[in-house]
């Protein structure tokens, strides 16, 4: 017996290909016990792929090479059957979305019990009380009926606890966590954390932390990785991030922590307002939990706010507030109950009733999406998109459509070479620029976006809010911008309005509103938020 | 669960109360005057005319004829056909019988081989490469040509099976309704098969299999727990329709076989304009498959506990 323990994990010279190209090369990491590594990096720079090269969940298509140990024994060196026993005893695995991991048809108790009854050989009823107690450990009240329940009975947040409980059911003393909690809200995300650290001191667990969130690395790991375009370009303590040497690393936490613009406070004079909104409500029919028929869902619930023109007001809350059924109502894609929408003085409370009436108002206002993946025709050009986009509402030559587009591909800091390129061959980043530039085709008044930089990398959201700030400034368009993530609303918005359960519950200036926040949600929703120094608590 | 039965319950008797009136109504519609199908070759005098419109009610309005064909069938009385002058119940016991036998032994052949042939082919490799072209093949060919087929190679030049008939009962029936019912189950092994693999690959990749995987549960356990589980639903439904319209195509594969079957009968009373007979036939294919689907449906939400629950 060697007198150093070897690491929980340790990767070697790991590399990965695709016929076509190289995807992970030169990956050397290592987690000992007791520790938590982060493994962080933006979207593609290969952190799942090499995370699922541990777990065994390689595409057959690609080939691997390297080694990777866990507890000291080489993956690679054992058969089949010896690497399955490795893999389902030494480590657990988390993943990203608890709901699409967890088999919908089969009850938790059988989720939770199936390992230990299949691959342990534990009896069926030892394992149930195991299960029970492990679905305690990790704060789940009555755990006996939560067992009973599906998946579809559960939250994101109870169901990736659950996630985490069965990880841990053979006792491994690694744990892998693939973006774990990249779905959840940050309030979610703060519980589930504390969960998964609670655990981690008592069992002294290794865990590798794969994320792409700069700030929740720094605040839960020991060492961080920075992975960039398949290679680990670092690996650096996590108190020293801010130190950093690797030039991307700085990028990274440079892009990650958003700084407060000085343009955002600009001229605090008042403006006309351009949108006014009053005592809005949605209600929408859902059929009752028990028993039959439906029964009403308050979706939105008299919500008041103000955008002055050329302004940026930001309306954030958890989902299921009610922010982005709000911004539908104003664009004219969902109808309101009651209450009124008054953008420039003209009535908007109800959906246009006429072609004309419809073109008119997407003059006024646009709306951008959160997922660019999905809002745009992918066997459109980006030319023929954005001259669709023009011709609509400026008819003209060949030529001033021309200049228009080009002029629109420039506002957001795109090349004119992306022109004849379909969304299929463009980044995400470059994607969400195209739809904002067809937005701004219409040169509205005011830009809704709901949600438009959640499903982005930091330093492409950095651009892209850059990018809004200065289609703000410059050419006064108002913004209304529906996020969960505050860092963006202080980044671009002077007023926040908060949002929780349909209603507003706190609204003002931003710098106020963040800084001594009245209500106590309002409070926790901060608190909530990783930064330096952040310890993540379990609340009531 | 219980909702879910009653609105089954409900949809399956609306159905049949709509169809009821269709079937009626369109062959109330139909061109030809069933007097003379009636009488048949015999020069028709006004009084034989006037005695046969009494006899049938062909007087009455329509929405009484309805309403009084609709009670009948409600307590038994299916009516009398006009071509062979008896009750159509007499007429029909003895061929839905073999009907049912056939279908029952296609259904059994079809769950057997292509669920069978589906998992297989699921699997991938050179059995999904197989069943793939066999599959091809099977769609492709209408019944009427696997019946000549099939009488071809195994009743000529093998002399396995008899051609025609129903046999005596028990093994001669089985030995009998062979090839009929090979003959009317191959488009549909052909169709389960592809649906059934395609269900199971689609499942096979779904990420709640993946983290199966990850645990270590052995890979027979994950195909059964989590994949076939998962899939089942889409192939029940699948299955449902084809039993149901297995009643309406054993006609072809009955008339091939020389076999007195219900769905010989409707082409026959068809081309005979025995329109009792027709509608009463009709009213029972469409009864058939409203209840196979409901039953199916039923079945599938006992397996999903999502489909009993409410989401907005």
């Amino acid at each position: 017996m060697s007198t150093v323990a070897p690491p929980l994990l340790d990767i070697e010279s790991l590399r990965i290909t695709s016929p076509a190209r190289v995807l992970v090369e030169d990956c050397t990491l290592s987690v000992a016990s007791g520790e938590v590594v982060g493994l962080i990096g933006e979207s593609g720079s290969g952190k799942s792929l090499s995370l699922r090269a541990v777990v065994g969940l390689l595409d057959a298509r690609l080939t691997q090479s390297g080694r990777i140990s866990v507890d000291g024994k080489n993956l690679d060196a054992l058969d089949k059957a010896a690497r399955r026993r490795v893999r389902s005893h030494s480590m657990g695995v988390v993943f990203q979305t608890p709901r699409a991991h967890l088999n919908p048809l089969r009850s938790i108790g059988d989720f939770m019990t199936e390992a230990l009854t299949c691959v342990a050989g534990v009896s069926a009823s030892e394992a149930e009380v195991r299960a029970e107690s492990l679905l305690e450990e990790v704060g789940i009240t009555d755990p006996r009926r939560r067992m009973r329940q599906h998946p579809g009975d559960l939250s994101g947040g109870l169901l990736q606890r659950v996630m985490i409980a069965s990880a841990l059911a053979m006792e491994p003393q690694l744990l892998l966590a693939d973006e774990m909690t990249t779905a959840l809200d940050v309030t979610v995300q703060e519980e589930v954390m504390a969960v998964l650290l609670d655990l981690q001191r008592e069992r002294g667990l290794g865990i590798l932390f794969v994320t792409h969130d700069l700030q929740l690395a720094r605040a839960v790991c020991d060492r961080i990785a920075v992975m960039s375009a398949g290679r680990i370009v670092e690996t650096i303590p996590a108190a020293r991030l801010d130190n950093a040497v690797e030039p991307y690393t700085r990028a990274l936490v440079a892009s990650s922590t958003l700084s407060r613009q000085p343009a955002a406070t600009d001229s605090e004079a008042a403006s006309e307002p351009i949108l006014e909104v009053r005592g809005l409500r949605r209600e929408f029919m859902v059929r009752k939990a028990r028993g039959w028929g439906r029964e009403p869902f308050v979706a939105v619930d008299g919500v008041d706010l103000t955008l002055g023109a050329g302004r940026a007001l930001a309306v954030v809350g958890q989902s299921g507030s009610g922010k982005t059924t709000t911004a539908r109502i104003i664009c004219g894609l969902e109808r309101a109950d009651a209450g009124t929408v008054t953008v420039q003085g003209e009535d908007w409370s109800q959906p246009a009733r006429s072609v004309r009436e419809r073109r008119h108002r997407a003059a006024m206002a646009q709306m951008v999406f959160q997922d660019p993946y999905q809002s745009l025709d992918p066997r459109q050009s980006v030319e023929s998109c954005l001259a669709e986009a023009v011709r609509l509402q400026e008819p003209g030559s060949a030529d001033a459509v021309r200049e228009r587009v080009r002029e629109l591909v420039r506002s957001v800091a795109l090349d004119e070479s992306v022109l004849d390129r379909t969304p299929r061959s463009l980044s995400g980043g470059q994607r969400q620029r195209v739809a904002i530039a067809r937005a701004l085709a219409a040169r509205p008044k005011l830009l809704v976006l709901d949600e438009a930089v959640s499903a982005l990398d930091v330093t492409v959201r950095a651009e892209i809010l850059d990018v809004l700030e200065e289609i703000r400034h410059d050419a006064g368009v108002a913004l209304l911008m529906i996020t969960h993530d505050l860092d963006v609303a202080e980044r671009l918005c002077s007023h926040v309005v908060v949002m929780r359960a349909g209603r507003v519950i706190e609204s003002g200036p931003v710098a106020e509103v963040f800084s001594a926040p009245a209500e106590s949600y309002t409070r926790t929703l901060l608190a909530s938020i990783p930064r330096p120094g952040w310890v993540p608590r379990r609340r009531g | 669960m219980l909702r879910r039965v009653l609105a089954q319950l409900g949809g399956l008797l609306s159905t049949l109360v709509i169809a009821s009136a269709v079937i009626f109504g369109a062959l109330v519609l139909t061109p030809g005057d069933p007097v003379s199908a009636i009488i048949g070759g015999v020069q028709p005098t006004p009084e034989l005319i006037a005695q046969v419109r009494a006899d049938h009610h062909l007087d009455a309005p329509v929405w009484e004829r309805y309403l009084q064909w609709v009670g009948g069938i409600l307590s038994g009385d299916l009516g009398q056909s006009m071509v062979y002058k008896t009750s159509i119940s007499a007429l029909l016991a003895p061929r839905i019988a073999v009907t049912a036998t056939l279908v029952a032994y296609a259904a059994t052949i079809v769950a057997l081989v292509g669920i069978g042939s589906g998992i297989l082919a699921s699997r991938g490799g050179p059995w999904d490469q197989a069943v793939l072209v066999s599959t091809t093949v099977g769609l492709a060919m209408p019944t009427f040509v696997v019946a000549i087929l099939l009488v071809w190679v195994f009743a000529r030049l093998l002399g396995w099976f008899p051609v025609l008939g129903v046999g005596d009962g028990g093994w001669d029936t089985l030995r009998h309704l062979t090839l009929p019912a090979v003959s009317l189950a191959i488009i549909y092994i052909a169709y389960v098969s592809r649906i059934t693999r395609g269900s199971l690959v689609a499942q096979q990749t779904r990420e709640h299999v993946e983290t199966a995987r990850v645990r270590g549960i052995p890979s027979a356990r994950i195909f059964r727990a989590h994949v076939l589980r998962n899939a089942s639903p889409q192939i029940l439904a699948v299955s449902g329709t084809t039993f149901a319209s297995m009643f309406a195509t054993a006609a072809i594969a009955e008339q091939a076989f020389g076999l007195g079957g219900v769905g010989a009968l409707f082409t026959e009373a068809a081309s005979r304009k025995d329109i009792p007979v027709v509608q009463v036939i009709a009213l029972l294919m469409v009864s058939i498959f409203v209840a196979a689907n409901a039953l199916v449906d039923i079945i599938a939400a006992l397996i999903d506990p999502r489909s009993d629950r409410t989401h907005a």
